[in-house]
Parts: C-alpha cells; structure tokens; sequence
C-alpha cells in the first residue's frame, strides 16, 4: 500500500504540471462530487455512510427542526417544539410543504416516520439514532407528539440531524425506500437517478417551501459518484470531472494547494482519536490495571510533535475524552505532557525497569498508529500492532484480544458527550474500563433534562475517564477538503458539508 | 467425445458445489450475520431477534441445505444491505465487468498472438527481444501503476479518455489496456514457445518438403499444434477477468462484480460474497470445460484421457 502510495504521489507531481480543472459544472451550475463510500440504498436510516446524511438527510429529506453550526435549533418541518415532560416532546408542524412528487406533507408522514424507524425488528442500521423512542402520534393534525422510553436530553440533537421525514408507507412491506412508488423528499432536491452503490443524481426541487433555513437550492443539480480510490478522485478533480473531494491526505493536499483552479481547506472536526486502555482480566495478566503503566504510556507521547510533522493542519491535541463544544465536555482535566524519562521511572517502579510488550490493534491512518508506536518503543513499551478495519478491531476489543485500542469515534455529529462515552464506557462490549461508577454517572446524565444535574454528572465521568486514563485523548482529526476554486464552499467541525448553502462564484 | 463432454461437466459441477459448500462455511464463520445485519449498535436483544427471524439460530447444515436448494433454483437470497434479490445486485453489476473482461482478453489476445509467432518465428532476432522486452515489462509492471500513469497521461493531460466511471465506451479504453497488459506476457510467451517447437517437428518440415507457402506452414499447420496449451491458459485468464479486478475496478471507479464483491465484504453482506464467488467460480468452470473440449477437438488423443 506504501508502494501504491508512492506511485500515487508521483502520478500527482506528474498531473500537476499544466493541469488545469475544467468548468462546464459551473456553467451549467452542477455541483458535482465524490466520495469513496459506495450508496448502496438511497435513504439514510439503511446506511451506515456519513454521505448518505450529507445527500439524503439533508439534500433529498428534511427534518423536523434545523440545527444550524452556532445558535439554536431553527423550524424546518416543525414551526414549534417544546417539551411537555421528560420523555415528551411536541412539534407544530408546518402545513405547506409539499412532497417532491406534488403531495402535500401530513403528520401522517412523520408519525410514520418515527413509528417505523424505531421499531427494532425493521432494523435501522445505527440503532442508537433511534432505540430512544417510544413511539410518535398525532395529538391533533398539526401537532406531533413524541414519546420517548426514558429522559434523552439529547433526543433534539439527533431529531435535527439524523431523523429526515419521510413519506409514509415510503418502506412497504419488505423494508425498500420507495417501495410504496414514492422515492421523494421535501428536501430542496430532487433524486432523479439512483444507481446503487455508484451514483445519485439530484436535481433543484422548485417548489421547496419559503422560509426554509436551508434557503432555496443554490445549484441546479448535485451529482454524488462513489470513486473509491483517493487518487483517482484527485484525477478527476484536475481533469474537471468532479468538483469537490474530502479526506485528502496531507502529502496529497499540499501537492494540490499549488495547483491553479483549485482550493484546498483543512479544519478541525468533532472527529477525537484516543488511546483506549484495556483493564480487564486477561490471559497471563495484564499491565494496564496498574494505573503506572498507563501514565508511563501517556507521558512516552509526544502528541504535539505527531500533531505537527503527520497528522497537519486542522488537528488539535485534546486532553479531554471529547470534543470541546460538546455538551459535558469537561475541559479542564489533567494534563499530561511528553516526558519519556518520566514514563522510563514510572515503568521500572511499576516491576517493569526493562520495558514490556502490549498487543494494539487500531483502524486509524497507519502513519498516525506508526508515530505513536515508535514513541512507545523509544521508552521500552513494544507494542504487536494490528491495523484493521473498525469491524475487525471492534471485535478484538470485544473479545478482550488487546491491550490498547487506538481508535476514534465521531460522536455521527452529535454534540453531546452521550453520543460519545455512553458508548464506550456504560458496560457495553466496547467498554474496556468496566468502571461502575462512571457508567452509572453517564447513565444517570442520559436520563434527566436538568442541564445541571447532567453537567454534575459529566464532570465526574469525565475527569475520571482523564484522571484514571481509562482513554488517552490525542487529538482532534482534521478533515481536509480539496475544491474548484470557483466553488463558494464552507467546512463545519462536525464533518456534515452543508451543500445546500455553497454556490458557485461568479457565474 | 460425447463421454469425454458428459465427464468434464460432471467434474465442473462438483467443483461449483465444493465451491457453495466452502464459500457458505467460510461466509458464515467470518461473520455473524445476526450481528451484520443489527449492525454495531445493537442490544443482545436486537442481535437474538433478528437471529429468530431470519432462521439464523438453525443448524447450518440445514441454513446451507435451505440456501443451496434456492440457489439451484436461481435465487441466491436477499441482500442484507439493499435488501434486494442477490440475483439483482450482481446482474446489474455483471455488463461493466464483463465489458471490461472481454475487451481486455480481445485485445490481449489481438496483440500477444501476432507478437508471440513474429518472435518464434524468428528467435534471439531484434523483433524476438523486443517482444520478450515488453512481456517482461508487462509482468514486471503493477497494474495500479500501469492505471494510474494511464490516468494521468490520457485522461488528465491530454484528456482524450475520461479518468473513471463506466458511462461509455471510452471509460473502458484505459483499464481495458491496463487489464489486458497484464494477461498479454504469458499468452505472448506460450505462442512464442509453442512456435519455436512445433517449426522443428517433422510434419511441418513434410509439410515446407512438400512446398507449401511459408504463410500457409505457420498458420494452418504450425500454429494449430501451438495453440494447445494457450487455449488452457487463455480459459483462465478469460476467467480471471471476468471475475473482475477488484484493483482496476478500484481505480476507475468501475462498480463491477470484483468491486461489489469487495463493498460487500466490508459490509458484511454474505450473501452477495456468495453468489459473486459462486459467479466467479461457474465463470472458471464452464470456460475450463469449454477449453478441454476444445483442446479435445484439436487433439483427438486427450479425449481418451
């Protein structure tokens, strides 16, 4: 893969001489772009990829509430919400929406929506989106009243995000979107063509409704295209295929940052990388249940440094197991600094004066896992490195198969701590802490609306998961974006390209 | 020959079914598809239900039993991830891949054979190193690589082909050449090998006796003999690119079966892995039988084998 790397490299330096990217998009004002995570379904409750929330749940489906970068939830769907109690919640919602085929939205629709996404034998992929809900009804026709299984403050967080409206019946019988003949949205764009797995073309849905804070649809079409190869993408944005790429890597993009016609953007994202300490019982002992040899690792890593010469521009060290805007991200924890002859005496007075050896896997970026396991060795910890894909490496993590997991969680945009720790550290298989009184913290935070109480409760979960280096925060991922220069684009920390607020510049 | 054609597709049949037998053990022990399909977040709870109502909780030998009988009947189930017949997801896949493998091996076949009876028909000359000098080339060089300096060249500098996609039939000039330069080396060399012998055989130096036209020596008596072994070997590569490059795929964002087979094993969506290797394997099998048959007709003698 080096070797490939290489060649790709190359073959860039080599497109980079002349190459100029095409405009006929522009003229015919076209956003056109790509990704490597093939679409194989067209609705975002049935995939797991981020694009399918970019295309679908926000470009194709609406909503009920708008949650915008800054500030607070504005009306999509729902002119008004409020709630009744802990676990109700109701939405007004508007009466002049239409759907893209022309027919009018009703409660019926999002009743439906709610009933059925989280309904647990119908399946939806991520099923922490949705396995808060009890169920939804029509109070009256206009008002939609949600009720939850127990208190979920952050259930406004996911309604504005993750749960689009959909027509009803929009599932059938057998669970296919559209199999009721009706593959439409109330979003400002339209599907026009959806070929599984490689493309989905968009057009502008004139009749989307005033007042949206989407605004009316500022490009005439969007077309997504699964190219699954990052050089190949790079290709088609010089040769004026595409218009838009992200996740470029840093050697890839400081090549591209010279080119003309084309921008390049990297910004932090909510996206943390961390080093996840296994403290369970394992086969011939294991080292980390000394607190000793978790401080010896995290005083080994010099996060600055890696931040500065591998990961680059966009990326922050973190010191908290979160991202700081967050609700509950406790941002004044202890801070661990890079002092090897520190980690060297912690190691000896923990019975381990000649190092010892630790099994790792990790579905980060290989180079980054490199940085941090050639740290570790200079301090005498040798670390067997698996990198796989997060399936796999879940699995060893789950089955008590390493020692250390070096992975990193989005929190799918949510900017609340529970979409984050109550994963990892609630007694669920991922949890390698397995400490009772931080799962029952972050439970008892889950399950009130009081933001004091919650507040209370992070603060404990939080300090202690930092003080007791349960994780070792890193850092912060950026996301770098690479673009036609003519493209008025903007980049959000919580990885969701909001396309329905770019254009094109001067057409 | 009846015999001979009745025997290898029996033989070809019980490899396909090893094939389903293998490939349903090895899908099923890889992943848990209760689990695949509840995905990562689910409760134990979720995982058992969904184990109930699909049947997963059964023996497997009666799972597979259950499976193959449909499969034999042509439905190869429902795909966990696009819930749609198996048979549907791979079918709409099947043209870019077969477009792909076929125009590789034709132009694979229209460039390695000339070039393989110039070079035996004149060994150790200028012409000879030359094409052993691109055969080597061909062995030696990646295909990524190969794709993406292709890539680069045509498609971004001079922008004659497009870079990916599928859409006409200039998206299949540059994996076509890439595809197709890896299969030319060996098909190139067994032409050339199989002329270099078959010019020193006895019937062909009857045949040069007897004063037959040099042209109608190598076309019609020499190379017949010489095509034996390309015609095997012509079958599996036939076969490889018709199984799809999932590399060459990759790169040109080409979403045929080699592709689909890779998207669904990150997905963990084994029964597409299944028909697609099932797919792969009948592509293997019938080409190896069609190839012994021929080899047969060329050769009356390896009927009686």
């Amino acid at each position: 893969m080096k070797f490939r790397s290489l060649v790709a490299a190359a073959a860039l330096m080599l497109a980079q001489m002349g190459a100029m990217p095409a405009s006929a998009q522009k003229a015919d004002n076209i956003l056109r772009w790509a990704s490597n995570a093939p679409l194989t379904t067209v609705d975002p409750y049935f995939n797991y990829h981020r694009e399918a929330i970019i295309l679908d749940g926000q470009l194709v489906w609406d909503t009920l509430i708008y949650k915008p970068a800054e500030g607070p939830y504005e009306p999509l769907l729902a002119t008004s919400w409020k709630w009744i109690d802990n676990t109700t919640i109701e939405f007004k919602l508007r009466k002049d929406v239409t759907w893209h085929d022309g027919k009018p939205f009703t409660i019926a629709d999002a009743v439906y929506t709610f009933n059925y996404v989280s309904d647990p034998k119908n399946g939806v992929n991520v099923q922490s989106n949705v396995n808060w809900i009890a169920g939804a009804e029509a109070a009256d026709d206009e008002t939609l009243r949600l009720t939850l299984k127990k208190p979920f403050p952050a259930a406004l967080e996911y309604v504005s995000t993750l749960l689009p409206i959909v027509p009803e019946g929009f599932y059938g019988d057998k669970g296919v979107a559209g199999s009721n003949g009706r593959l439409v949205g109330t979003g400002p764009y339209e599907i026009k063509e959806f070929v599984p797995g490689s493309t989905i073309r968009l057009a502008a849905f004139n009749g989307y409704f005033d007042g949206s804070p989407k605004g009316k649809p500022t490009f005439a079409g969007v077309v997504y295209r699964n190219i699954p190869d990052t050089s190949t993408q790079i290709a088609e944005l010089l040769s004026g295929g595409i218009d838009w790429i992200w996740r470029v890597q840093p050697d890839q993009a400081k090549s591209l940052a010279g080119m003309p016609g084309i921008k390049t953007l990297s910004d932090e994202t909510m996206r943390i990388s961390f080093l996840s300490m296994n403290l369970r019982d394992m086969e011939g002992g294991n080292p980390l249940q000394d607190i000793r040899v978790r401080q010896a690792i995290a005083w080994a890593i010099d996060r600055n440094e890696i931040v500065k010469q591998v990961i680059g521009t966009g990326s922050n060290v973190i010191n908290s197991p979160c991202f700081r805007t967050q609700f509950g991200c406790v941002k004044d924890v202890n801070e661990i600094g890079y002092d090897p002859e520190k980690a060297r005496a912690l190691l000896a007075e923990a019975g381990y004066p000649n190092g010892l050896s630790l099994k790792m896997v990790s579905y980060e970026n290989r180079e980054w896992v490199e940085a941090l396991s050639g740290y570790l060795a200079a301090v005498g910890i040798k670390l067997d490195v698996s990198v796989l894909d997060y399936k796999t490496a879940r699995d060893r993590v789950v089955n008590n198969q390493a020692n250390l997991m070096m992975g990193n969680w989005g929190s799918y945009s949510i900017n609340d701590v529970s979409a984050l720790l109550n994963n990892f550290f609630t007694m669920s298989p991922d949890d390698q802490a397995r400490d009772q009184t931080v799962a029952d913290a972050l439970l008892a935070a889950a399950q009130t609306a009081d933001p004091e109480a919650r507040m209370k409760d992070y603060d404990y979960a939080v300090r202690r998961i930092a003080g007791e280096l349960y994780w070792y925060p890193l850092w912060t991922h950026p996301t770098t974006y690479a673009f036609n220069a003519d493209l008025d684009f903007r980049s959000f920390p919580d990885e969701n390209p909001r396309f329905f607020l770019d254009r094109w510049t001067n057409r | 020959m009846l015999r001979f054609i009745i025997r290898r597709t029996f033989v070809g049949v019980l490899v396909l079914v090893a094939v389903a037998v293998i490939t349903f053990a090895l899908t099923n022990t890889a992943v848990d598809p209760a689990q695949a399909i509840a995905g990562d977040s689910a409760t134990a709870d979720d995982v058992r239900a969904i184990r109930e109502l699909y049947g997963f909780d059964r023996p497997i030998l009666v799972q597979f039993g259950a499976w193959f009988g449909r499969a034999i009947e042509g439905d190869l189930g429902e795909s966990y991830r696009q819930k749609r017949p198996v048979i549907d997801v791979v079918t709409e896949r099947l043209p870019v891949t077969m477009t792909l493998g076929i125009s590789a091996f034709l132009l694979a076949i229209l460039v390695a054979i000339p070039l393989g009876i110039l070079a035996g028909l004149r060994p150790n000359s200028w012409l000879d190193r030359l094409a052993l000098g691109f055969a080597v080339l061909g062995q030696a060089i990646p295909n990524f690589w190969f794709a993406l300096i292709g890539i680069v060249i045509f498609g971004v500098k001079l922008r004659l082909l497009p870079v990916s996609g599928s859409d006409s039939w200039k998206n299949f000039v540059l994996p076509s050449m890439a595809l197709a330069y890896y299969a030319m080396p060996t098909l190139m060399r067994l032409t050339r090998a199989g002329i270099i012998d078959t010019l020193q055989s006895d019937f062909i130096r009857t045949a040069r006796a007897k004063g037959l036209r040099p042209h109608t020596v190598v076309l019609k008596h020499a190379l017949r003999n010489a095509i034996l072994p390309l015609v095997s070997v012509s079958a599996v590569q036939l076969g490889m690119m018709l199984g799809g490059s999932v590399v060459l795929e990759t790169i040109f964002a080409m979403h045929g079966i080699g592709y689909l087979a890779w998207e669904s094993i990150t997905m963990s969506d084994p029964p597409v892995v299944q028909a697609v290797v099932l797919i792969i394997a009948a592509f293997y099998v019938v080409l190896t039988v069609l190839a012994d048959i021929a080899n047969a007709w060329l050769d009356p003698r390896l009927r009686a084998r």
